[in-house]
């Protein structure tokens, strides 16, 4: 019983759907990555289930195009990752494939892209800051090294300029053992040419890994791209020891291929046609994030994602919500107000803040936060009745709002901002605010 | 021996093995599983371990028994996976199967030879050192094993392999095992009656837990649940506590055995991790594995609180489950069987005397995670209808950072007239204040709805002092600051003092427009009960005396 699968090397298909075929008597193990070939060209897939004598191969390119005459064998190896330190400063694609005009990555070891579980038993509380130079995260919304701090964004707002200003300046702000690694997901060819382009203006190529996959390539290898990315920086933060951001996004690209993917495969689907297993599946991405206690190193993510309708409740925010450890909110409202990086911060929060922070920087964002929703609450009522019906006291507040605004929570996008200059800023504004 | 026919992701399908429902078998290598449904002569089996690798023809192989744990003294301090596992030895995990061998422990009997002693009757103890502190464990005869003793070994044990004692021809040993979808047996069940004091001042005094009752806590992502949970193990007056994390992030639980450390209490909690990117199957488990514990410890006489977050994510990995073996779904593609499932679980709370005649109290709190916040869902219907308290957490609340943002309007205590004597012996006059102060504070919500459609100025008087005190008590009382040293933690003395006080005071006002006067708020008396919550008791009850002074209550 044991022997019959090293016996037969290659076979015919059987059976063609769409993205799966069924393949009979193929020699393979659940999870391994499959070569098709048909003619000339060279397909990969990965054995999805097993009965009997009958193996499900589920196709990244798609199967248009297949017939029963494909020639399929197993490569007796789950998806892998080559990873080697000189993974910096080169760009692939979303398997991992060179996309620079550098030659492959040849190295002897070949991580599993499913990735490790980080023993919770072994892991060290965040308790350090990353310097992202930009204000609103900073000052009150802190990024702590080795959490997972999602940002959802409304549809069409620029967020990849806020992600490549924070890619540029956390390398710039750090104090060396420090990579970005980026997973950009169903990105245009102008997209990618503008991560290039920063990039290289801005010098930090070298500390950086860029995973790009494009809006044309196979659905399939979107779902490899986060887990590619992953795979890196956990070589990157827990083999060599450096602390690894991992900024990663469409995250709604990801489910959207995950939804069509599951539906196709005819799974169990819940609300909106995800499948039933979207929260397991995106927690196993943003879960491989974390600091070793004792250990140096560590993977800290910034997955984002676009809210279909600007609405926090559909499926992929919400479960995104449900994992991640706090969430930045970016809106077309304040973007409209004139406020750049759109972040809403009244409706956003780090959760693992109050770790990292000091006791002045924790007492200042709280002050902050109170004058900005006092000024909020009372620039809304004079939205409705008119100015007349403010006193002093809540025209005040009004104006120190729109002072954060403007001179606080905007800056350029290519402002580093230190945390000295955010708190210096942020505490000659509000010591103009009556005390509570 | 058998071999596995059919790899389904977390399903496979076996034939030719020696199982029954419910058994544990080995896959493979290192892998395994256990027997979910037998169809013929094909085994239908959910895999604890990871799938990818495996083969059709591989060996699978009956363990025996259902998945179990091995109970003993050596759990309180600890950190295990879902299913029992330590998991202090390796930083990446691997899930496996092993016992637990390493732990030893010196024991010292409490029965005499010849003495007959009754089934999982106490007959001994261990010590163990915490810091300072030098902690005894009681040590009891399995639920199965009773008679005469007829050989006692004293001093030094490893909690497996090595008998302490042997009661009618039975060896026992410092530890046993225990399959954990079967409940533990006790002697007889004993009434509810008596509130577990959080410290947390909404839940104490308006939406109850008894010590063996029941909770759920539904609420949208940051609501509030996981901070709630810790609050509760850290502050709350059970003996020991079992905190299983289930599906949720490993941070957090370094967060709570970091802050269990610091305070010295390590020891009160057993800890079972099974993080979102641990297993799927082993999450269904884990919920298992830790009524389990927690039972076992409600057997060696400790008041126990078991804390599942997320009771959710369990109700997930039983619709996986559900989803690949084929079986109809009902509501939102759960199974059919969920309820039935929730309802076991939650039936293994409860207060009960032990076979050593102790009184000792299970409480099972739970986090559900409803998609979307939707109270609508089948998970949260099912465990509010279960439970003997609900506390929803609104979502509103949380975004204008109101915590706890417990949503006063929908939480519901089934025990909390049960507690009016509680509170009386605490404070004469607590309890009915507390009953008026709930009645205005669903008033509040009310004249609150209200005020945003007419303005406060169309308010009537009566209106006004309603909606005027509902806002202080929000402000001063319902809020608590769990990050706040002075505020996390509130003893029941001092509730009754700021309950009275505000009670006092909304009585002086209502009095006020009684004789057809108009309210007049009083700043001086805000200001003290506004400080009550940060004093000691001491100086608690001295503001509590000014205040029923300026009140005119002397
Ligand atoms: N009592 C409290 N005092 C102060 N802050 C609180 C309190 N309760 C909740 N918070 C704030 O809300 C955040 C989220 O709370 P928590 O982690 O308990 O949410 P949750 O309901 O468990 O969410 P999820 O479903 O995503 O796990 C906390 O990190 C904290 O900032
Ligand atoms: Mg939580």
């Amino acid at each position: 019983m044991y022997e019959f699968r090293r016996l037969v090397k290659h076979k015919s298909v059987e059976r063609v759907h769409d993205p799966v075929i069924v393949v009979r008597g193929l020699d393979a193990n659940f999870g391994d990555i499959i070569r098709v070939e048909m003619g000339k060209e060279m397909r990969t897939g990965k054995v999805i289930a097993i009965e009997e004598d009958l193996y499900f191969v589920e196709i990244f390119e798609g199967t248009a195009g297949l017939n029963t005459s494909a020639i399929v064998s197993s490569t007796y190896e789950p998806i892998t990752l080559p990873v080697s330190e000189l993974m910096l400063g080169r760009v692939f694609n979303g398997i991992g494939e060179p996309k620079d005009d550098k030659s492959k990555l040849y190295s002897n070891k070949g991580w599993d892209v499913n990735g490790l579980i980080l023993n919770p038993y072994f892991r060290d509380v965040p308790h350090e800051m990353i310097e992202t130079g930009i204000t609103s995260l900073d000052l009150l919304n802190t990024l702590v090294k080795g959490q997972k701090l999602a940002t959802f964004a409304s549809p069409g707002l620029d967020v990849l300029s806020l992600q490549m200003q924070i890619l540029k300046q956390s390398i710039t702000n750090s104090k060396g053992r420090f990579a970005v690694v980026f997973a950009g997901i169903g990105l245009s060819k102008d997209e990618e040419h503008f991560i290039l382009s920063t990039i290289e203006e801005a010098q930090v190529a070298d500390m950086s890994v860029l995973f790009l996959n494009s809006a044309k390539d196979p659905a399939m290898e979107a779902l490899l791209t986060p887990r590619m990315a992953l795979t890196a920086a956990e070589y990157l933060a827990h083999h060599i020891g450096l602390d690894v951001l991992v900024i990663m996004g469409d995250m709604l690209n990801y489910s959207n291929v995950l939804r069509n993917m599951a539906s196709q495969k005819g799974e169990l689907t819940v609300r909106e046609g995800y499948p039933s297993y979207l929260f397991t599946d995106l927690a196993s991405l943003y879960e491989r994030c974390g600091t070793r206690r004792g250990k140096p190193g560590s993977i800290t993510q910034l997955p984002f994602l676009t809210m279909p309708n600007d609405d926090i409740t559909h499926p992929v925010p919400d479960t995104t919500g449900y994992i991640s450890e706090g969430q930045i909110i970016l809106t077309r409202t304040v973007a409209h107000a004139g406020v750049h990086p759109p972040i809403d911060i009244l409706n956003s929060l780090s959760r693992m803040m109050h770790f990292a922070v000091s006791d002045k920087q924790a007492k200042l964002s709280n002050r902050v936060y109170h004058v900005y929703a006092e000024g909020k609450k009372f620039q809304d009522i004079a939205a409705m009745m008119g100015m007349d019906v403010l006193d002093e006291e809540a025209k005040l507040f009004v104006s120190l709002k729109e002072e954060i605004d403007e001179l606080l929570l905007s800056q350029g996008a290519n402002e580093n901002r230190t945390l000295k200059q955010s708190m210096r800023i942020a505490s000659q504004i509000v010591e103009k605010a009556p005390s509570i | 021996m058998g071999y596995l026919t059919a790899i389904k992701g977390i399903l496979v399908k076996a034939k030719g093995i020696d199982a029954k429902l419910y058994d544990l078998v080995a896959i493979g290598e290192d892998g395994f599983g256990e027997v979910i449904a037998i169809v013929g002569d094909t085994y239908f089996i959910q895999v604890f371990t990871d799938v990818t690798g495996l083969s059709v023809g591989q060996r699978v192989e009956g363990l025996g028994m259902p998945l179990s744990l091995e109970l003993g003294p050596h759990l309180t301090g600890h950190f295990f996976d879902g299913l029992g596992v330590s998991l202090e030895e390796e930083p990446f995990y691997h899930p496996t199967i092993r016992a637990e061998t390493s732990y030893t422990f010196d024991f010292q009997p409490t029965v005499k030879k010849g003495q007959k002693v009754g089934k999982g009757a106490i007959i001994g103890t261990v010590s163990v050192k915490e810091g300072k502190q030098e902690l005894s464990i009681p040590i009891i005869a399995p639920p199965t094993v009773g008679g005469v003793v007829e050989e006692l070994y004293p001093g030094n044990h490893a909690i497996r392999g090595e008998p302490i004692a042997v009661i009618s021809g039975t060896n026992v040993e410092l530890s046993h095992h225990w399959p954990v979808r079967q409940p533990r047996p006790f002697k007889s069940r004993v009434w509810i009656s008596q509130p577990l004091i959080t410290g947390q001042r909404v839940v104490d005094t308006f939406v109850p837990i008894a010590k063996g009752g029941t909770l759920a806590i539904p609420g949208g992502f940051g609501c509030g649940k996981t901070v709630f949970q810790h609050t509760f193990a850290k502050y709350s007056d059970a003996d020991k506590k079992v905190f299983v994390g289930c599906g949720e992030r490993g941070n957090e639980m370094a967060d709570f055995i970091e802050s269990m450390r610091k305070r010295g209490k390590l020891h009160e909690v057993v800890v079972i991790a099974n993080t979102s990117n641990m297993p799927l199957i082993a999450r269904e488990g884990s919920i298992y594995s830790g009524v389990t514990v927690a039972e076992y410890l409600r057997d060696i006489g400790y008041s126990v609180l078991m804390m599942a977050d997320s009771l959710s994510r369990w109700a997930e990995a039983i619709r996986e489950v559900g989803g690949v073996m084929g079986i109809l779904p009902a509501e939102e593609g759960y199974p059919p069987y969920l309820q039935e499932r929730m309802q076991e679980f939650y039936s293994r709370a409860g207060c009960v005397k032990t076979f050593s005649d102790k009184k000792a109290c299970l409480t099972i709190s739970t986090s559900v995670s409803p998609p979307s916040g939707d109270f609508s869902e089948p998970v949260t219907q099912y465990a509010s209808s279960l439970v003997d308290t609900t506390i929803f957490l609104s979502t509103e609340l949380a975004y204008s950072k109101m915590y706890p943002a417990v949503d006063l309007e929908l939480s519901f205590s089934k025990h909390r007239a049960q507690f009016a004597n509680f509170w009386e012996s605490t404070l004469k006059g607590t309890s009915k204040s507390i009953d008026d102060l709930l009645t205005l504070i669903h008033k509040g919500f009310d004249v609150e709805k209200m005020e945003r459609i007419v303005g406060a100025d169309a308010l009537s008087d009566e209106q006004k002092v309603i909606l005027h005190i509902f806002r202080f008590i929000r402000f001063n009382y319902l809020i608590q600051n769990a990050f706040d040293p002075k505020d996390v933690y509130t003893t029941p003395l001092k509730m009754a003092y700021i309950v009275s006080s505000i009670h006092s005071y909304y009585t002086y006002l209502t009095n006020m427009l009684k004789k057809g006067g108009k309210p007049k708020f009083q700043k001086d008396v805000e200001d003290r009960i506004s400080k009550m919550r940060y004093a000691d008791e001491a100086s608690c009850k001295k503001l509590y005396d000014e205040v029923k002074g300026m009140l005119g209550y002397v």
